[in-house]
């Protein structure tokens, strides 16, 4: 224990019986400073509506709701909702690397009046419409695009209230869906200043400007950050709704990271592990279910603990993972453990970082040549084993990431992309995920969005000496997106790598619990299927897993070769 | 890239601060050095963390993981160092070793704070670890609890230390002395829990006092009743209190602390 060496006390007798709330006016009175519970308003969560979904609810009422038949039949690897057709146990759907599996672990499901497969709400979407099978649970910007093509834009997920850039855009113009249709991104709308698990309003760390608004939406008298029912928009993409045994999985009363508070379980009031989403708001996946209904379906009410209960069933069943290589052949025979959905749904929860229990396995099985292998196969397979050990083995200085380089590990750190991405089968993180990689943080933002062009033979898009753009504001992708201004109060900690004054497009963890240090941190995604559901980052500003390597390769300075980047592409195809 | 711009810069100041003859006086063996510099971390196979004070190279430790003792500082912010200087005079990595030491990592940035130094011919500093993936599957995530306390129960007091002018922010190591404050208090169905917020300081080396901001321990309070309350303590039998530590030079960072106090 440490030693103690008092001079002098000042006791306050701030007893808590009476409520946290006395208690914070006691230091109030005490220090001069605010003081808050964390623990009071990390639960409070009630009929599964978290704190901020009331306000959400308000602005999908007003948002217009756009009913349109579709010109087309529907494809036949694109699920409507209401469907009357069952989910087979086990379908492959192929992709640009080869094929993804969608494995229903407890059978066939019937999803005639399934509450996951109906349109439940006003605009006619169910939770089907954006984890989509043949995008592995998610739903990549091919597929957006295919289906505006297929219904003319009248499919729901065109829905003016998230679909749109903005519900104040002319419906029908490709325009005013242009970061779904070219990024995949839908509108996510969280009340400003944030609200706690039970409602309360947080006093946030920093104030928030917008400075650029291609969507008009943070500026709008009806959507804006300045309406009577303040929102601000980020834009997002789908995460992935399958696997989630692994997601769901951990999580204990703090966060190892910071000491922050974990969210608990409504139900159970044990704490979850808070990766379910990309600012990590909502505890479960009945929460989730229920602010997913209520915003991107425009469901003007609750849904039943039935419903919540068979949308849980479902989830917790559905696997999903590359099944098969164009190029590298099957993945589930013969194939290293871990590939495949079978792989996913037999294995266990587990941390990855080590050489005892590596996240994906070994990669032994193709480091031999194989009975029945063409000579391209066997070269295909020796680049993914070659890509594994890049990602498992390599070091590089990780620099510059909030809770990363902020937990006791140093910054920067020499480690390996198995660091961060260390849970077993899916290589997320498996404490609380969320990290300020940077895209959607400026400067990096900018490179994120711009990796094509930074790795041109002319000059970056951000230069990071002149703190100047370098590009063409046209020729620019992340001028795309909303540009916040976001200014950390003095009686606040700054954030650790930006200081106190960040410019960001999506201000991510930061938008639920109102503190400097979570700006920009995205909770990572699991690397299942990353082969269907292309582009990737939570903004989508890698368009390719090319892109998405090249940006980590920018962002850490890693000097990958160029066989190292094909070798990792290649690794990355095959989960 | 510009940050490789940075590396080739921080190769040439590298240079400079690994070169010898600088140190304008030796460190006695066994003294206690106290200071505030920018880290600096040189760029061996398992990268070792310096500061230099008075033209003298001096070594914090090794890169780890979050089972070790020490943990590294930030390039991109000046930290508060307290060491002793080895008696043995040993140097790793081209640095007068510094131990024990402790590092808090000031919140506010400096952009100065930039160097990585080039490996430089030295060898990787004793660690164990190495950057590559653990050789061992427990990690600090996966250990082992303590054994629930056996009666006869006794008053318990269980401290989480704060990094310097840090009030928000607890290593997962901290945050396990809160959560088995917290077991103790439910095993023993604890009539009351104190809780003591402390504002202390550091006597640097130079004769500086460094003094925390003045509501530092009532943040401190804040974030552990918190935590205490988020682990089941109830409410009802919690009081706290704020308290001025003195501080010395000797060890100033064991006063920057919550003393949680668990009464039978």
């Amino acid at each position: 224990m440490f030693a103690k060496r008092f001079r002098k006390s000042h006791v306050h007798g701030s007893l808590l019986g009476c409520s946290a709330l006395l208690f914070a006016g006691a230091v109030i009175a005490a220090a001069g400073q605010p003081q808050r519970s964390d623990a009071e308003t990390q639960s409070g969560v009630t009929d599964n509506v978290s704190g901020h979904v009331p306000d959400q609810l308000e602005q999908a009422k007003v948002a217009p709701i756009v009913t349109r038949a579709a010109d087309a039949a529907p494809r036949s690897d694109w699920w409507s909702p209401g469907e009357d057709r069952p989910m087979l146990a086990y379908k492959e759907y192929a992709n640009e690397y080869g094929r993804v599996a969608i494995l229903n672990k407890g059978g066939q499901v019937d999803t005639k009046g399934h509450p996951f497969f109906e349109p439940l709400g006003k605009n006619g979407r169910a939770c089907i419409s954006c984890h989509q099978p043949a995008d592995g649970m998610s739903l990549s910007v091919a597929s957006i695009q295919q289906q505006w093509k297929a219904t003319g834009g009248k499919d729901p997920i065109f829905a003016a209230v998230d679909g749109m850039n903005c519900p104040t855009l002319p419906p029908a113009d490709p325009k005013s869906h242009s970061l779904l249709l070219e990024r995949g991104l839908f509108r996510i709308f969280l009340p400003w200043p944030a609200k706690a698990a039970n409602g309360k309003a947080i006093d946030p760390e920093f104030t928030i400007e917008v400075v650029r608004d291609p969507t008009g939406c943070n500026t709008s008298v009806k959507y804006g950050l300045k309406s009577d029912n303040p929102m601000i928009s980020v834009f997002r993409r789908p995460r992935v709704m399958a696997n989630m045994k692994y997601i769901t999985a951990g999580g204990g009363l703090f966060n190892i990271k910071d000491g922050s508070l974990m969210l608990k379980d409504p139900e159970t009031g044990k704490p979850v592990s808070m990766q379910l989403m990309a600012d990590g708001r909502e505890p479960t996946l009945k929460t989730q279910a229920m602010e997913a209904a209520i915003t991107h379906l425009q469901l003007n009410g609750k849904l039943t603990p039935a419903q919540l209960q068979k949308i849980q069933a479902f989830q917790n069943q559905v696997y999903s993972a590359q099944s098969f290589s164009r190029e590298g052949g099957s993945l589930t025979a013969n194939a290293p453990s871990a590939l495949g959905p079978r792989a996913v749904a037999d294995g266990e929860f587990g941390l990855g970082d080590n050489f005892a229990t590596p996240a994906f396995g070994n990669f032994d099985v193709w480091k031999k040549p194989q009975p029945g292998e063409t000579p391209s196969q066997r070269a295909f397979r020796e680049s993914v084993v070659r890509g594994h050990d890049v990602f498992f083995v390599r070091p590089f200085w990780i620099r510059d990431v909030t809770h990363l380089n902020t937990v006791g590990l140093g910054n920067p750190i020499k480690r390996t992309c198995g660091t961060c991405h260390n849970a077993k089968y899916m290589g997320n993180d498996i404490a609380p995920g969320w990290m300020d990689l940077g895209t959607t943080n400026m400067p990096w933002a900018k490179v994120a969005a711009n990796v094509a062009h930074e790795r041109a033979p002319y000059a970056p898009a951000y230069d990071q000496a002149t703190q100047k753009a370098a590009l063409p504001a046209e020729a620019d992708r992340s001028a795309e997106l909303p540009l916040f201004k976001l200014t950390c109060k003095a009686s606040a900690p700054p954030h650790p790598f930006l200081g106190r004054v960040i410019y960001t497009s999506d201000p991510g963890r930061a938008l639920i619990t109102g503190r400097c240090a979570d700006i920009g941190a995205i909770t990572m995604q699991q690397m299942r299927g990353l082969a269907a559901r292309a582009p990737y980052f939570s903004n989508g500003s890698a368009r390719t897993l090319r892109e998405l390597v090249d940006y980590y390769d920018l962002r850490f300075d890693a000097r990958y070769s160029e066989q190292e980047k094909q070798d990792l592409v290649n690794f990355l195809s095959v989960l | 890239m510009s940050n490789r711009l940075c590396a080739v810069l921080a190769f040439a100041t590298g240079l400079a601060i690994a070169a010898p003859g600088h140190a304008q006086k030796a460190p006695e063996p066994g003294a206690r050095l106290n200071f505030i510099a920018c880290p600096l971390v040189r760029d061996t196979y398992v990268p070792a963390w310096l500061a230099q004070k008075d033209g003298e190279l001096y070594y914090l430790g090794p890169q780890g993981d979050l089972g070790a003792d020490f943990y590294p500082p930030q390039l991109g912010h000046k930290a508060l160092i307290e060491g002793v200087v080895s008696p043995d005079g040993e140097r790793i990595s081209g640095g007068v070793v510094l131990s024990p030491v402790k590092v808090s990592v000031l919140p506010e940035l400096d952009a100065s704070c930039n160097t990585i130094l080039p490996a430089a011919g030295f060898a990787d500093p004793p660690h164990h670890r190495t950057p590559g993936p653990s050789n061992s599957r427990e990690g600090e995530r996966n250990r082992e609890r303590p054994a629930p306390p056996q009666p006869p129960f006794k008053s318990e007091s269980f401290d989480v230390p704060f990094a310097f002018d840090v009030s928000e922010h607890l290593f997962a190591r901290d945050s396990r002395m809160v959560s088995a404050a917290a077991s103790y208090a439910a095993a023993i169905k604890a009539s009351a829990v104190e809780v003591i917020g402390y504002r202390s300081g550091a006597l640097l080396s130079d004769g500086t006092r460094l003094q925390e901001r003045a509501d530092v321990a009532s943040r401190r309070i804040g974030k552990i009743v918190g935590m205490l309350e988020h682990a089941g303590v109830d409410p009802a039998i919690v009081t706290s209190r704020t308290s001025d530590a003195d501080f010395d030079g000797v060890d100033d960072y064991q006063t920057r602390r919550v003393a949680i106090v668990v009464k039978p």
